[in-house]
């Protein structure tokens, strides 16, 4: 009885997307009136080519704020829990295997991750995958060396200054179009240079949100995830 | 290109079927990474690159890291 019901649940969700969902699963589906402007106007509006990246730090840039924000709130309810004055746990540290392949492993992430960051404008990506894979490449030093070796590189309370930064630089420039009387994360409209669309410097704040973001989620995802893995609390 | 999408929907559902019976709790942690990576290359299968980072970085990279440590934390793999 225990073991059937995930599976009648499973059964039955799935049966029912199925039949919500019919066959747009495997044809597509019509675009909207909203998501066709987008298409239509979104690179002469935000000087980005990555529309994803258009919608979410332009003109839907109110909604990734308030995202940060609830992860600003995790990552401090998660530190103030599991805080404890006790020294780092020093030892630790994984197989020879273990540390052996992931110090050869960490440039490419390191590599990947801030590309995620810098062309989230003009490729898939964007300053919250980034900010997500450096945290695993904080995760997996600490799989490899122990809790104490990723202290001593960057100590937590470094990591919740970086957290306050990237949040700081997200709200002034949310606040900075307000000077010149357009509205909350105004980017072209309020004067911000958009530059040629799909070269480096392009997209007036987009680039900017972008590196303040991964800051942000990179310091608050690590902090939360060290403050599981280090012993003692 | 259907057969691939058919294909990749047979794997994610095998996944998730095998992460609910899976009689080990490491078990089903990796078979819900793999699920999440069926479920990245679906996305890009269905031209979504952005949407299938995020199900790569944060299904098989977070959630599986903070499933590992509840483990390791709360007495080790004993079912």
């Amino acid at each position: 009885m225990m073991r059937s019901f995930p599976l009648l649940l499973i059964a039955a969700l799935g049966l029912l997307l199925v039949f919500a969902l019919g066959d747009s699963l495997l044809t597509g589906t019509e675009i909207g009136p909203v998501a066709q402007h987008y298409l239509d106007n979104g690179v002469a509006e935000t000087g980005v080519y990555n529309l994803v990246t258009a919608v979410l730090l332009d003109y839907r840039a109110l909604d990734t704020l308030l995202e940060s924000a609830v992860i600003f709130a995790a990552a401090a309810a998660v530190w103030s829990l599991m805080q404890q004055r006790r020294l780092p746990d020093a030892e630790g540290g994984l197989s020879v295997a273990v540390r052996t392949l992931i110090p050869r492993l960490l440039p490419l992430l390191l590599v990947y991750s801030v590309h995620l960051a810098l062309f989230g404008h003009l490729t898939p990506g964007g300053g919250f995958q980034g900010g997500v894979v450096l945290s695993v490449v904080s995760v997996l030093l600490i799989a490899a060396f122990g809790t104490g070796y990723e202290y001593r590189l960057i100590s937590p309370n470094t990591k919740s200054r970086l957290e306050l930064l990237g949040g700081g630089i997200l709200v002034v420039i949310a606040l900075a179009p307000l000077v010149v009387g357009a509205a909350l994360l105004t980017n072209g409209g309020a004067g911000f240079p958009l530059g040629q669309p799909g070269s480096l410097f392009s997209g007036g704040t987009i680039p900017v949100l972008s590196l303040a973001i991964f800051v942000k989620v990179a310091a608050a995802f690590s902090l939360i995830l060290y403050s599981l893995l280090k012993k003692g609390s | 290109m259907t057969l691939a999408i058919i294909l990749l929907y047979g794997m994610a559902l095998a996944a998730a079927l095998g992460a609910v019976l899976a009689s080990q709790r490491l078990t089903a942690v990796v078979l819900l990474s793999v699920l999440s990576i069926t479920l990245a290359l679906l996305y890009s299968v269905f031209h979504a690159p952005d949407v299938a980072i995020t199900e790569a970085v944060i299904g098989a990279g977070v959630v599986t890291a903070v499933y590992l440590i509840t483990i390791a934390r709360t007495g080790g793999d004993t079912g």
